[in-house]
């Protein structure tokens, strides 16, 4: 716990009784397995896990490299090549679906990824105990309601003819009502805001653990330098938190190619099929309603391929600005 | 996602042995087979005529077991199928909502169950493609008593039972009201109060529906009535009055053509529009996919014309307990310019039964014997119950409930397992068979006239299926969602896009996309497989 403590002098608090008694790192393995044996032996199981279930199903990755025949097996089928890549690049529909995936994801990055830092922030500083526990039980709420329920009401809420939002924007401001969730402009910004909604109150969760872990001395003495509350946040909080934000962003990076099924899947309708139209459900229809399990997984493998690569530049990134990333 | 989805196939891929182990040694020994269901050993310690094999079928899982009954995998029908039946059944749960993934997966893992049966032919067809399933055309000629004379006797049943010209599922004929499914429901008493005739052409339907807009029928003085709302079924209805469904292929002077890229399809936007634009529609339609804001209207007497399904007692019954004064009445599919097609029917083939590919000879041979038994005998239990417990027979013929309420707790989850039936109700038989209070006896009786109406007029349907090859099911697959949305534009943009600019460029996609080479290899498909795709009603 003490390593991970994210902060100012955080990564080099290491302790240093463990370097000193040991000399050569074979030995140090050694002795170290035999005296901690019980630790190592309570992580078997998780290597166990890892192994079976996230490693050697990975093997199964060859199907995008075959005609993959429920008949015929994972291993039974008849190889092909990089025939479902060719047929993957050369289809007009994956880059749209792409480019769809890549637009929701970045209007998630760029609105859904700062939010939660300023709520968490927000949450910070205000002092009345019960207030702060219930607006954070309010922002924590929607993550538990399922898509079904939060998307029917957020249909709702934008209607052009019965929606709150309509009726705001038309008696302030005299605008004729917008049906947001028909128009491909519109559709994207409130895809991205329902999500916000959901999830920016369960993501300032991390934020505040990491802004409890900061040194109150740190604050005091700023006080005592006259620094104002902006002041604190911006020298204290932000700098105590960067680390934090490094990983959140890092991780965040690796779903730039994914977009939620179900979420999609609800707030989608016929009129917005040209922006709604993303990779998993693309894989939904295509791969698994007809049986082109070779082609998704092919899809898939290039998901990940792209995720990775994003994943390990930002860490780079990241580690080029001196913080320390993922590893 | 490529991890997940390979993760399933591979894990599963590695129980695939054990389960093929599992599978070889119970049918070795039959004896092992039968201790291995400590559920069925009361019965099993009963002297019968040589130990039962077992067999295992898939059930849909629609969540209807009560606990006290136990679950779909053990309950009073499973046992009563084991006593009764030449066959000792597992019986495999998947959850309805994901049949056809679920029961992939189990075959997959080859932890399938040895008779599969789902309602898509498409499906079975693509299992059959996969070689998941076998060809069983020898074991019914070879094992089958009853079923064999009633495929015989039932030849309409053959398409759908034939894939690339091979017997790949066994079925049975649908009663009628399952055939029937798209209808209309017109609000009788505004037709009164406006003194107006039901619809019978669509010029009539929009001068029905703008009445219905504009002179305040349900009288509050408020103009806030919409005169249609949808369904789920909606826009099959609307493009049946055109003789073009979406996803149907067409045969246009001998050649094979896709539902919507025929110029009748035109037509149908067009009329679809033209309601868009008078506001005889809601006009947020697009946004209620779950169709739970025009149910809202619908039941709460704001609407006049229900395009959706010919029975529909909830949303009747709703409707009358909020307005007691409704009355309804089916309407009849309307004409176009085409003539009068029929709204969506079903074809008659009922669940398609498949054998799974591992299954060996003396398995399907059980199997085939089971079968039989419950064509014979068997579904009627399950699909009424006990005698006098559950139902009486009326006039000698028609099974009347006794109690509603122990019917659903005991019997309704039972009509899973009926996977053959000979059932087949007459429309005059709805009102004796609903219970006897004075709301379910109208609206049986309504139901009973919206049936007969339903069935009236015969539905077009050139081929009994579409062609099942890779190459088109690929093609639908991109096109349906960039077509959809053309057709949306047309509908509801207004001035900035004609039914006429629409259906160029859904034609213009279709060419993009490689449609006509599909529809060449469909023409070849149609010519090799011609005689099992004649749509023989009866």
């Amino acid at each position: 716990m003490k390593e991970r403590r994210p902060g100012s002098g955080a990564a080099i608090a290491r302790p240093s009784s463990a370097r000193t008694n040991i000399n050569t790192p074979r030995a140090s393995f050694r002795s170290r397995l035999k005296r901690d044996r019980h630790l190592y032996l309570m992580l078997v199981p998780v290597i166990v896990f890892y192994l079976l279930f996230k490693y050697a199903p990975m093997v199964g990755e060859i199907i995008a490299f075959k005609d993959y025949r429920l008949g015929d097996g994972v291993f039974g089928s008849k190889w092909v090549g990089l025939k479902h890549f060719e047929s993957l690049f050369g289809s007009l529909d994956f880059w749209r679906v792409l480019r769809n995936t890549l637009v929701l994801n970045v209007y998630g990055l760029v609105f859904g990824f700062p939010i939660p830092i300023i709520l968490a922030l927000l949450l910070n500083e205000v002092r009345i105990e019960w207030y702060k526990r219930t607006v954070q039980n309010l922002l924590y709420l929607p993550h538990f309601i399922s898509w079904v329920v939060l998307g029917g009401i957020f249909i709702a809420i934008l209607s052009p003819s019965t929606g709150i939002v309509n009726a705001i924007l038309e008696r302030v401001f005299g605008i004729e009502p917008i049906y947001f969730m028909a128009s491909s402009a519109w559709w994207p910004v409130a895809y991205t805001l329902s999500g916000i909604w959901r999830e920016a109150g369960w993501g300032t969760i991390l934020y505040l653990a990491a802004m409890a872990s900061i040194d109150p001395q740190l604050y005091e003495a700023a006080k005592i330098d006259g620094a104002n509350k902006l002041r604190q946040i911006w020298h204290i909080t932000l700098p105590g938190i960067r680390s934090t934000v490094a990983i959140l962003l890092v991780l965040r990076m690796g779903q730039m190619m994914d977009v939620g099924l179900e979420q999609t899947l609800i707030l989608q309708n016929q009129s917005v099929l040209d922006v709604a139209d993303v990779i998993s459900t693309y894989v939904y229809r295509v791969g698994l309603q007809n049986m082109n399990y070779s082609y998704s997984t092919a899809l898939g493998l290039f998901q990940s391929a792209v995720g990775l690569i994003l994943v390990i530049g930002v860490n780079r990134l990241t580690r080029s600005f001196g913080e320390r990333g993922l590893w | 996602m490529a991890a997940s989805l390979s993760l399933m196939l591979l894990v599963l891929a590695a129980c695939s042995s054990n389960g093929n182990n599992g599978v070889s040694s119970e049918s070795a020994s039959p004896v092992a087979g039968a201790s291995s269901t400590p559920s069925s050993s009361p019965e099993a310690s009963e002297p019968e005529a040589g130990p039962k094999k077992e067999i295992s079928i898939s059930a849909f899982d629609r969540g209807l077991v009560p606990t006290e009954e136990g679950n779909y995998e053990d309950n009073r029908w499973t046992k009563w199928i084991n006593e009764n039946s030449p066959a000792t059944v597992k019986w495999i749960p998947v959850d309805r909502g994901q049949a056809q993934q679920k029961l992939s997966t189990l075959i997959a893992s080859g932890s399938a169950p040895d008779l599969i049966w789902e309602y898509d032919r498409n499906y079975i067809a693509q299992l059959a493609n996969q070689g998941a399933i076998q060809p069983i055309d020898a074991y019914i000629e070879k094992y089958s008593t009853t079923l064999k004379k009633y495929l015989q006797d039932h030849p309409e049943l053959k398409p759908a039972m034939t894939i690339n010209g091979k017997m790949y599922a066994v079925t049975s004929k649908r009663s009628i009201e399952t055939i029937a499914n798209n209808g209309m429901w017109i609000r009788q008493d505004w037709l009164d109060k406006l003194q107006l005739k039901a619809p019978t052409t669509i010029e009539e339907l929009i001068e029905v529906a703008k009445k219905f807009k504009d002179e305040d029928p349900d009288g509050n003085g408020e103009d806030d009535t919409v005169p249609i709302v949808f369904n789920g079924n909606a826009v099959q209805v609307m493009r049946a009055f055109f003789f073009t469904n979406e996803y149907q292929w067409y045969l246009e002077d001998g050649q094979l053509k896709y539902g919507r890229t025929l110029d009748r399809y035109k037509d149908a936007l067009a009329f679809h529009k033209s309601l868009f634009d008078q506001d005889l529609i809601d006009k947020e339609y697009i946004t209620d996919s779950n169709f739970q804001r025009a149910r809202q209207l619908w039941t709460t007497g704001k609407a006049g014309i229900y395009f959706a399904n010919w029975s529909m007692d909830n949303e009747i019954r709703d409707l009358k307990t909020n307005v007691p004064t409704a009355k309804l009445a089916p309407l009849e599919s309307v004409a176009s310019q085409y003539g009068k097609n029929g709204l969506y029917q079903e074809l008659a083939s009922n669940v398609l039964i498949a054998f799974n590919s591992d299954m060996p000879e003396d398995k399907i041979e059980t199997a085939v014997k089971f079968l039989d038994w419950m064509l014979e005998t068997g579904w009627y239990s399950m699909k009424f119950g006990e005698k006098d417990v559950h139902y009486k027979l009326v006039n000698d013929e028609v099974p009347q409930r006794l109690d509603a309420d122990k019917y659903r707790a005991e019997v309704a989850y039972a009509n899973e397992y009926a996977i053959l039936s000979q059932w087949d109700t007459k429309a005059e038989w709805i009102p004796l068979m609903a219970a006897q209070d004075e709301l379910s006896q109208e609206i049986a009786l309504s139901k009973a006239e919206a049936l007969t109406v339903a069935l009236k007029n015969e539905y077009r349907r050139d081929i009994a299926f579409s062609p099942d090859l890779p190459e088109v099911s690929q093609l639908i697959a991109t096109f349906a969602p960039i077509s959809t949305q053309i057709e949306v534009k047309v509908v509801t943009g207004g001035k900035s896009m004609t039914p006429e600019a629409g259906m160029e460029q859904i034609r213009n996609e279709w060419k993009r996309l490689g449609g006509e080479n599909v529809e060449k290899l469909a023409q070849e498909w149609y010519e090799k497989n011609k005689e099992f795709l004649t749509v023989s009603s009866e």
